[in-house]
């Protein structure tokens, strides 16, 4: 599903982000990536959704060697996956149900097929009754919410978050962390970079660490430091 | 589709003062073109005209005989490159004049029982090229006098058409390049505008032609309302200015704005300014976005 051989990112030629990854992760797998402020988590989730590519090695995502994909071949590529951040990244100037309806309507979905979609994902996140708000009248929790209804309406085969709850506040986070769990029960591969030890603590999940670039820890129901 | 003009529309609407100058300068870039290819296209209409009119005109000797007469259109006939000729006795030219001087008829007054005009012959040609070859010929019959024609003035029509056309197209090019630059200005603040969420777009997966259709679509809609605002400009002008010119100067032959005129200024302005406005979005588009 994914996998990673000899990385390294390097930004501005200089800046090593990552250096020396080897990581798989299987279909179906939840995995926490942990480590300090710049240890490289957020380049690594970009490697992975084809924001960034390699300075050096390979990047497999979904069968496809994403140094090499072809630029016209990346929407596609994207379509597959969903992408959940911290800033939420909602257009403003839509409603709940139109940022949802958004991710569908880029890939010629037919619109009846939409109206269905969309409120199925807006039940699961439980916010089917403020399709109607726009982002500046929900709550932080809320807007991430919508986030992920977004990332899930395409039924994705992996779903990407780099701190998903940065700005939520604890019972609000542990609300985003359920879902994501909800997602990964229903078959989808789930990689979460987060600073929120708590929930890593008590999630029992994978655990990737990461520091200056390198992978220094990997274990399976794992916790937020050693 | 619809998709892309709804968002156009509210680029547009989003960067107002911009836009409006867009809109603005694809206005006079299209005014320009268009006023142009009025000017030409009546500028060839007068040609015609004048081609069309007298080409060759001979006098002939005073006091000429009937006989003598049919002799000499029998000849005229002959010669090649002619396609018409007539007779205008002297009675019949101081008609002519007496109706191109209306308002002065006065002047001729007397002029019947002395009558200075010669008899002439007005000789049509088939075209341009051939008024000096029929002209020689004419010289060559008995009991023609003399023989004009119109060569100067005609070479210099053509010259003013000439110097006219050079500086209208130049105009043209220029204003026209302006306006591709300063479209393409309005579709890159348009895209600056809404960075945020194209990056969104991006990220949900849209195709760069998903992207990039409404601002495409917005080029497009500024160099169109340019080229109808200039095409609803210049037919109002003309309408004024050829009714104007018919009172003033009733014998200057001016297009008439029924018929194709209308049809020919809608389309070259339009399709301009399509081409104007999506060649400029194109260029921005290459720049900022891929
Ligand atoms: N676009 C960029 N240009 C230059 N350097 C960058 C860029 N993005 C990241 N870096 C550098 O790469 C390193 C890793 O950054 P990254 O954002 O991946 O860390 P992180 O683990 O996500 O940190 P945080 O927990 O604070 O989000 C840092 O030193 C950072 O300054
Ligand atoms: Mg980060």
């Amino acid at each position: 599903m994914i996998r990673l051989k000899n990385v390294e990112k390097t930004y501005n030629g200089h800046i090593t982000a990552l250096s020396g990854i080897n990581l798989q992760v299987e279909k179906g797998e939840f995995v926490f990536l942990v480590g300090p402020s710049g240890a490289g988590k957020s380049t690594l989730i970009k490697l992975l959704y084809r924001e960034e590519v390699p300075t050096k090695g390979e990047v497999s995502v979904l069968g496809e060697d994403l140094g090499r994909m072809r630029r016209s071949q990346i929407p596609f590529f994207r379509r597959r996956i969903g992408v959940v951040f911290q800033d939420f990244k909602l257009l403003e100037d839509r409603t709940v149900y139109e940022n949802v309806a958004f991710a569908l309507r880029v890939t010629n979905c037919p619109a009846r097929e939409i109206q269905k979609r969309v409120m199925n994902a807006l039940h699961i996140v439980n916010l089917r009754d403020r399709r109607d708000a726009y982002p500046q009248e929900l709550s932080g929790g809320e807007q991430q919410r919508v986030a992920i209804a977004r990332a899930l309406v395409r039924k994705p085969e992996i779903l990407l978050a780099d701190e998903p709850t940065g700005n939520l506040d604890p019972s609000t986070s542990m609300e985003i962390f359920r879902l994501l769990e909800r997602a990964n029960l229903y078959g989808t591969t789930v990689v979460v970079a987060t600073h929120a030890r708590a929930f890593v603590d008590a999630m029992k999940k994978r655990v990737v660490e990461l520091r200056d670039g390198r992978i220094v820890r990997d274990v399976r129901r794992g916790s937020y430091s050693e | 589709m619809f998709h892309a003009f709804a968002e156009a529309w509210k680029g547009l609407r989003r960067n107002g003062l911009s836009s409006f100058l867009s809109l603005l300068t694809t206005f006079i870039a299209l005014s320009l073109l268009g006023a142009t290819f009025l000017v030409e296209a009546n500028l060839r209409y007068m040609f015609k005209t004048v081609e069309q009119g007298m080409d060759v005109q001979a006098f002939l000797k005073k006091g000429i005989s009937p006989t003598e007469i049919g002799e000499i259109l029998a000849a005229v006939k002959e010669i090649p490159g002619v396609s018409d000729v007539t007779y205008v006795s002297p009675e019949d030219g101081l008609k002519e004049l007496r109706e191109m001087f209306q308002d002065m008829a006065s002047v001729l007054d007397g002029l019947e029982t002395n009558n200075p005009l010669p008899p002439k012959i007005e000789v049509k040609t088939t075209g341009v090229e051939e008024i000096v070859s029929v002209a020689s010929s004419l010289r060559g019959i008995p009991g023609v006098e003399d023989v004009i024609y119109q060569k100067e003035a005609q070479k210099k029509l053509e010259a003013i058409g000439r110097v006219l056309q050079i500086a209208g197209l130049a105009g043209v090019i220029s204003m026209g390049v302006v306006s591709v630059l300063v479209i393409g200005n309005s579709i890159r603040l348009t895209i600056i505008a809404r960075r945020h969420e194209v990056a969104i777009m991006k990220l949900v997966g849209a195709t760069d032609g998903f992207i990039t259709a409404p601002f495409f679509f917005e080029g497009l809609l500024l160099g169109f309302f340019g080229a109808v605002a200039a095409s609803g400009m210049l037919i109002g002008v003309y309408y004024w200015l050829s009714g104007w010119l018919a009172a003033t100067l009733p014998y200057l032959p001016v297009l008439p704005l029924d018929g194709p005129l209308t049809t020919d200024i809608l389309t070259i302005l339009v399709i301009t300014g399509l081409a104007v406005g999506g060649f400029g979005s194109a260029l921005s588009l290459r720049k900022y976005l891929t």
